[in-house]
This record gives structure tokens, sequence and C-alpha cells, in this order.
């Protein structure tokens, strides 16, 4: 019994120190923005903040009066990005995990070595195609190269949820008269859900964060900015004002957060299945 | 009745037709004090002022200028107006991505600005930008500190290595001097002070690699030695943070703008400056680096005659001189020092400075590079991995390449 | 029926689309460049250099002499990904096994906790880290000094040694969420029973681990580690907002020399030897997962 309450002690400790690690950057995140931005700095730093401030977050607004244009445009490229990857990975991971066909096995090599390419590397040819369809400087440039990311993990993530349960009901639907199309649409859809979940948000976060330097060729017009790049603006050069910095990053995280903790039970179902296979 | 509303479209499109908007291609930075709406402002000006004209601005972080313009050169997609820093002008002329502009600039134009401004802007005897946003440096430093440890204003490098010393307590958390270190562009400005404050120089006038000549390295040792009495690794700061360290009131002196001072004086820190005074090997009792930013025009531009146009528009005196009070920034034109705000006593220093001042980048072919060269020195000899003698001769052999 | 056989390949087609032009097609562009001599600086003038740029990834030496430029990039890449890597899985698995197990109390509201940081993107996560760290008034030495385990402040940015350690540090936290929620889901997923039964032969619990956990987990293990050994060589935004590669080049992993070549040093690289650069990059980081695989993935199925 003893050693019970020991372990229970020590799991206790082990687990505080990672969640410790994880929340260090939030916490100096939070800390911060509450801070007013008139007090000088201290150092060392004071592990809680002596005066409680909330001016910090209107005052974001002023250090980066675009903000709540950024925000709408990494929502539409969290978005798109997740639709794109969704509308290619259910019909490919259904094909994958259902047929047998000559490309089947190489495919499934090409999807997974797929996550080897990283957007610096593919950079200047990404930027020469989307000037030959005449798409540099639209929402759509950026969706699809950002696409291009996501798409093999998606794939592979429904491929293998899709291989983990029983070809039985949809083989029933297929002998009820159901074509294959409404098949996918009317059965698979639906019993597929949490893996689609999973996709659904690993696609948009991604698309969310945009990798600054993907964004970089293919916007001109800081309209179309995500997010992390309108903040990286007031990080880069200057003085940064981190009271007001924190405060934006704060505010830019939450839309995310959000919806993470809303589905995050479908995340790790949907990933589970994903998990275990190949 | 249906063939007149034809007629009438026809007309309507015809006309549009006619009227339709020349367009101009701005490269803007933001950032760094540089709002979008400021410089909106402007191009939303210029279009009044000139019908069918349509200004289109393109917006990107001051990190990414660099990138942003050479990529789009490369891809022939070059905006037709580009703002840039002048350092990199010799770079964006041998590339012959941007033309030389003494055509245009009249004598009267060119009468208003300080030489030394011209000279940041001119490579191989040509004018190739217009000067936007001009800055000098000088020391800002805490009255009270000074005062308190019977400090004089240093008129020597000596003094000034005294000054640091005696301020400096870390056991209080209080330093001499601010310095900057990490591998970014101002920190390769504030090592240049002390380079041009002994007479040294990356690149000579006569395009001679001179980094590693006696000058520069009693240059890059006295940084070494002040670093000392600066506040703990000096590596992981720039410049532009420096600011958050003076406003403690826990440092003794640093080099920078004229507006962070403000930013200091508002947090209550009694402020002076002093210039950066020349070094034992220097003829000069006093120097600064000459920083400016300019405007270029892109030789892949249609309109010329409209891009002219758009930049004389935008460095006109009463636009320079809103947008130089707006930012703070020193005033490039000679005339401008006789505005109310430029009497204030903060500006003084800054204003005097320009008669000794001298342009970061003279023929220096290839900024972006050289920045990196001579960072790598600067942080071998900060970190002990090599000698100043030792360090130099080994960017002066990559720079002699650069230079080819 | 037989309308059945091309219904696969018509499912793959946006599969194949997405791919070709947008991997393959880049791809192949990439190969072509790194056999041309091309530079930003000198965009019109393309001449065909054949394998010269590889040649350079071993013999252009700027500050070090004895390992070239490439190759010193390439050496503390395999270094900072190693580390990185391994510790991402070391704690991962050590977590997980926490919230996975009957004796932690609350592990409901700490897996909650691990999902948020999940979804705060890197870049940003990076700037917030260089403020944490900071050597003067970020709350890490504040804590440290606070524990009594520093007398004065570190500033970790500032040496090589330090700032080493401290972007993989950041990286982890980075990449931790996910291999996190990965390996839980793996380790929910294995059956009760066999614990059990394992009970019952009255095997402990570190048997219990290395007899059922291990053996079990170890595909999943690989999948994550793999997937997080890839995005982690690919990993740029941290290092370049936190060090931009310094002090000195402590920093400077492959995609910041890379970088590095095509924007900034571009007299001496240019697009033809940054190419070069990521071809070789694609083979290495090919060449590790096989490895990889080949070692770890003996004895498992998939």
């Amino acid at each position: 019994m003893k050693k019970a309450i020991y372990k229970k002690i020590i799991y206790q400790i082990l687990m505080l120190m990672i969640v410790v690690f994880l929340y260090l950057p939030i916490y100096q995140m939070i800390i911060t923005s509450l801070r007013p931005a008139e007090l000088p700095w201290e150092s060392p730093a004071p592990l809680f903040p002596e005066k409680i401030t909330f001016s910090n977050f209107l005052k974001a607004f002023q250090l980066v009066p675009r903000m709540p244009r950024y925000l709408l445009n990494s929502f539409i490229y969290g978005i798109g990005v997740s639709t794109i990857s969704l509308l290619v990975a259910i019909p490919a991971g259904y094909a994958l995990a259902r047929f047998k066909f000559l490309l089947r096995k190489g495919l499934m090599v090409i999807v997974i070595y797929a996550n080897m390419f990283a957007p610096i590397m593919l950079l200047v040819p990404i930027y020469v195609i989307m000037r030959k369809f005449g798409l540099i400087n639209t929402y759509f440039s950026v969706i699809l190269s950002g696409s291009i990311f996501t798409i093999p993990l998606s794939t592979w993530l429904v491929t293998s949820y899709m291989q983990g349960i029983p070809k039985d009901i949809e083989e029933a639907a297929l002998i009820d008269g159901c074509t294959t199309y409404s098949t996918i649409y009317r059965i698979v859809i639906p019993m597929i859900s949490p893996a689609l979940v999973a996709v659904f948000i690993y696609a948009f976060i991604t698309g969310w964060s945009q990798q600054f330097i993907l964004a970089l060729g293919l916007i001109k017009n800081d309209q179309l900015m995500p997010i992390v790049q309108g903040l990286y603006q007031f990080f880069s050069r200057s003085s940064v004002r981190w009271n007001e910095l924190m405060a934006a990053i704060l505010i830019s995280t939450i839309i995310p957060v959000i919806m993470f903790l809303l589905v995050q039970k479908y995340i790790v179902k949907g990933l589970t299945a994903g998990g275990l296979k190949e | 009745m249906k063939k007149f509303l034809i007629v009438l479209m026809v007309l309507f499109f015809a006309i549009s037709l006619l009227g339709a908007e020349k367009v101009l291609r701005v490269l803007m930075p933001i950032g760094g004090g540089y709002t979008i709406e400021d410089q909106e402002a402007i191009a939303k000006e210029f279009e009044k002022d000139n019908p069918g004209v349509k200004i289109e601005m393109e917006f990107v972080g001051w990190d990414e200028l660099w990138n942003k313009i050479i990529t789009s050169i490369g891809a022939g997609a070059a905006p037709d107006v580009m703002y840039i820093g002048s350092r990199w002008i010799p770079a964006l002329a041998e590339m012959g991505a941007i033309i030389p502009l003494d055509d245009y600039v009249s004598p009267e134009k060119k009468a208003l600005y300080y030489d030394t401004v011209w000279d940041t802007v001119t490579y191989k005897g040509k004018i190739w930008g217009i000067v936007r946003a001009m800055s000098t440096k000088v020391f800002i430093y805490n009255k009270k500190l000074f005062e308190e440890n019977n400090v004089p204003i240093p008129k020597t490098w000596d003094e000034l290595l005294e000054a640091a010393r005696k301020i400096y307590n870390p056991s209080k958390g209080i330093y001499g001097i601010a310095m900057a270190g990490k591998k970014f562009v101002s920190t390769v400005t504030q090592f240049q002070q002390y380079l041009y404050a002994n007479d040294g120089r990356i690149v000579d006038e006569n395009g001679k690699v001179t980094i590693n000549n006696n000058n520069a390295v009693e240059a890059l040792n006295f940084y070494v030695k002040l670093s000392k009495y600066a506040q703990p690794g000096i590596l992981e700061w720039k410049r532009e943070d420096l600011i958050k360290l003076f406003e403690t009131g826990k440092v003794g002196m640093y080099i920078d703008h004229v507006h962070n001072a403000l930013k200091a004086i508002e947090k209550g820190i009694d402020v002076g400056f002093f210039m950066i005074p020349g070094g034992p090997s220097s003829t000069k009792p006093f120097s600064t680096v000459i920083v400016t930013d300019s405007i270029a025009i892109s030789s892949q531009c249609k309109d010329k005659e409209l891009a002219i146009k758009f930049m004389e528009y935008m460095t006109s005196f009463e636009k320079q001189a809103e947008w130089d009070l707006k930012l703070g920034f020193v005033p490039p034109m000679i005339k401008e020092k006789d505005l109310q705000e430029f009497q204030k006593w903060y500006w003084k220093p800054y204003i005097d400075a320009i008669k000794y001042g001298y342009p970061e980048a003279v023929n220096i072919k290839d900024w972006e590079g050289v920045q990196e060269v001579v960072l790598d020195a600067i942080h071998s000899v900060l970190l002990g991995v090599s000698d100043a003698q030792t360090a130099l001769n080994q960017a002066a052999k990559v720079i002699e390449i650069l230079q080819k | 029926m037989t309308k059945k056989k091309t219904v696969p390949y018509v499912l793959i087609i946006p599969l194949l689309i997405a791919f070709g032009i947008f991997m393959f097609y880049p791809l192949y562009k990439v190969i072509e460049n790194s056999f041309y001599e091309s530079s930003f600086l000198n965009p019109f003038k393309r001449q065909f250099v054949g394998f010269e740029n590889y040649k350079w990834l071993f013999n252009f030496k700027l500050f070090n002499p004895k390992w070239s430029y490439f190759m010193s990039a390439f050496g503390r890449s395999l270094l900072w990904v190693g580390l990185s890597v391994t510790l991402k899985i070391i704690i991962g698995l050590g977590g997980s096994l926490l919230l996975n197990s009957k004796h932690l109390s609350g592990s409901k509201i700490y897996r909650i906790l691990i999902v948020v940081p999940w979804a705060i993107p890197w870049a940003m996560g990076a700037m917030m880290w260089a403020w944490t760290l900071n050597g003067q008034f970020g709350i890490v030495n504040s804590f440290l000094l606070k524990l009594h385990i520093i007398k004065s402040p570190i500033s970790f940015f500032s040496t090589p040694l330090t700032a080493f350690i401290s972007t993989i540090l950041v990286d982890v936290w980075a990449g931790l969420p996910f291999v996190l929620i990965m390996l839980l889901s793996g380790l929910q997923n294995i059956p009760e029973v066999l614990y059990e039964a394992a009970t019952i032969d009255g095997a402990g619990d570190f048997t219990k681990f290395t007899k059922i956990t291990l053996p079990t987990l170890k595909p999943v293990i690989l999948t994550v580690s793999l997937l997080s050994l890839v995005w982690t060589f690919n990993s740029f935004d941290i290092i370049w907002i936190l060090t931009r590669g310094g002090p000195l080049n402590s920093t400077e992993t492959l995609p910041i020399a890379i970088y590095n070549v095509s924007f900034l040093m571009t007299r001496f690289g240019g697009i033809g030897k940054a190419s070069a650069m990521t071809i070789a990059q694609v083979l290495l980081v090919t060449i590790v997962s096989i490895f990889y695989i080949k070692i770890l993935g003996k004895g498992a199925e998939g």
C-alpha cells in the first residue's frame, strides 16, 4: 500500500515536470501580456505580475493594426488547407485501403516518403509554377502549396484508419445496389469520421501556422498575410514591444486552442488507429 | 431603346478603356516604425493629385525585404519602385537591377541634402537612390549613474573604457555599457561605430579591403575590452533591444537612435548625450556611421517617368520633414534642421554628428555576404576562439572574394 | 462489376495531380538546378556545370579549415536532430506511460493540457521562448535563481553550447505534444487482457513493460519517431527566430545553411548550390530513415 502512494507521488511529480516544461513559454506569454507596458523590465524578472492590466490587448491592435485581417487570412488558410487535404485524402485513402491495383505499393511508399520535403526546399520552383498559373498573390496559391505538405500524412492517416475497420458494412451497401462513390459518401465517411476530424485539425493547424517561409514568395500583399508572418514583422526589426506582442500572440492562439479543446477527444481517437498500422 | 442602350454600353466601355489607370507597383517595408497606414496615406494623396494613376503598394517585413527583392528580380517581376536599405545599392547596381538616377536629380534637389547623404547612395560615381530616411548615432548616457560614480563625459577611448569600468557593478546588476552581438545587421553597425571612430573601414574609398589593418584590429580589440563591462551574454542581444536594458536605469551608456532615447526619458531616466569619441589612431575627434534607407527604381520598370514623379513626390521637402518628424529620424535635408522640433536639445548631438559621419557601406559589393563574414569575426573574437588579427585576416580573405 | 477496375484509379487522381504538379515537378526542377550555376545576384546567366555544385559541397571551406561548409552543417544537423528526436521520444514515451497509468490521478486534465501547446504555431512558440529564455528578463532564469540552481543568470543564446542546447529544447517543446498524443493513443490500443495474463503469471512492472508494452508499441514508436525525425531535419523557423544560426555557426543546421546559401551568401552559393544541398539533404534523410527502419524495425510487422 505504501508503495502505491510513493508511486502516486512520483508519477505526479514527473507529469508536472512535463507540464511545466510545456507551459513555461505560455506562462511567460500570459504574465507578459498582463504586465503594464509602462513598467520598466526587472532583472531577474518577477515570477508573478506585480500589477495587472488588460490594456495590452487593446494596444496589440494598435501595434498590429491589421491583426483582424491577418487572423481572418490564417483562418482561411487553415480551412482551405484542411479542405483540400480531406478532398484528396478521403478518396486516395479509400483506394489505398480497399483496392488492390497496379500502383498501390509504390504509391504507399511515395505517400510516406513525401513527408520528407520541407517548404524551404521546394520554395523557388513552387514560386515559378504559381507564377505560370498566374496565382501569385492569391489565397489559392498559399492554400495549394500549403496542402502539399499536409496531404501525405493526411492520406496515410485515412488509409490506416480505414484498414482498421471491417469491410462488411460497405460490402453490404454495395450489394444493396449503391455505387462505390455513393458508398464512400454515405457509409465510409461517417465511419471514419474520427480520423477525418484528426486530419482536419492537423491540416488546419498546419495551414493556420503557415510556415512563414512559404508565404514569403507567394504573397506580395500584406492583405493576404497570415498571422504568423504578420506578427513576425514586429519581432524581427526594431525593439520588440513584448507586452503588446505577447498579447497579440495570446489573442491569435485562442482560436486554434479552442478548436483543439472542442475536438480533442476525436484527435486521440482518430490518431489511435492511424498510429498502429504500417 | 435597346440599340441606344448598347451604344451607351459600348461608349461606357470605350471611355473606361481610355481612362485605364496607369499602375505603379511600389515595394515598401513594414516593422521598425514603418506602418502600412502612413505609407498608404502617401500613395492615396499622390493618386488624388495625379488622376488616372494607381499606386499598388506591397508591404513586406524588413527582415524579408532583401529576399523579396532578389527573388522578384530573378523571376522578372520586380516592383517598379523599391524601398531599400542603401547598403544594398552596390549589389543591386552590379546586378543591373536598378537604374542610375543622375539624369533625374536636379542640382536644386541635390543641394537640398548633405553631401554625406549622397555618398550613401553613390556607387561607381553614380547615384542609384534617393534617400528617404537617415540615422546617425551617438552615445546615450544615464546622468544619474555618471554622477554617482564621478564619471566625466568621455572624450577618448581610454576615458570611455574607464567610464564603463567605473560604473560596472555586476553584484548590483549595473553595467557600464550595453552592447550588441547577435547575428543581425545592427551588430555590424555597432562594431562599425568603433571601426569608423578609429579611421578603419571594411572596404576603403579605393575599393581595397582594409578590415584587417591596424585600425580595424584596434577597434575590434576595443570592442572586446568594452564588452567586459557590458551586460552579460552580449551575443544574444541585438542593438534594437538594448533600450530595454537602458530603460531599467541599470546601464551607464550605449549607442542608439534619438527615438529610443526619448523612450527612456519617458520612463523617467535622466538622459544625456555625447558623440562617439575618435579612437587612438583617428584623426577626427568624433565619428558616427551614417545609415540611410532610400528609394530606387527597378530596371524592369516600364514607366520610368511616373516612377520618378512618385519618388520626387515622396521626397519633397514637406513630405520628407513630415516623415522624419513622425518617425524620429535624423533629417537628411539641410534646411530641415531649422524646423522647430529639430531645435530641441536632444536633436543637437545627432545633427552635429552628421559632419563626422561616414556611410555604412561605401564600395561594399555584397553587403549580405560581408555582413555574415564580419559577424563571424566578431563572434569568434568575443567567444575567445581566435584573436582579433587572425579573425579579421580570415574575414579579409573572404571579403576579397566577395569584392571581385 | 467491370467498372470496379477503374474505380481505384479515379479515386487517386486528385492525389496524383497534387503530387505531380507540386512535388515531383518542383523536385525535378531542384535536381535540374543543381546541375546549373545560377544565383539570384545573376538571375539571367545560367550555365550547365555538371557535378560542380556537388563537388562544391565537399570543397568549399569558409571559416573552418578542416570541414567544408556543407559538411559542418551536415554534421551539426545530425547531432541536433539526433538529440532532439531522442529527447522527444524518451520524454514522450515516459509521459504517455504516465498518462496511461492508473496511478496518475487527474490524468484526464493532463491529457487536455498536453494537447493545447500543439495548437501554437512553431514560429510563435519560438518568439515566446526567445523572451522566456532571455538572459536578463526571462522567467527561466528567475526560476533557476529562485531554486538556487544557478547563482547568476545564464544568457542561453550567447555561447555556442548553450545556444545549441536551447534550440534543441525549444524544438523538443514544439514536437513533444504530437509525440505524446500518438504514443498515448498507441498505448490505449494495447488490450488489457495481455497485462492481466502477465499478472497471473507473476510478472513485475518492468517485465510487463519490456515483454508487452514495448513490443506491442514498437510500430507506433517507429512511425512517430520517423515522422518526427523528418520534421526535425526540416526545422527552420525555430532556429531562425532564436539565433539565426549563431553564435558563430553553432546552430547552423542544413535548412539554415540552405537559406544562407540561397539568399545571403549569394556570391559563394546561389540557387544551383542551394539545390545541390537540398538534394544532398533529401538523400541523407532517406538513408538515415532506411537505416532507422532496418535497425529498429526488426521484428516489427509492418
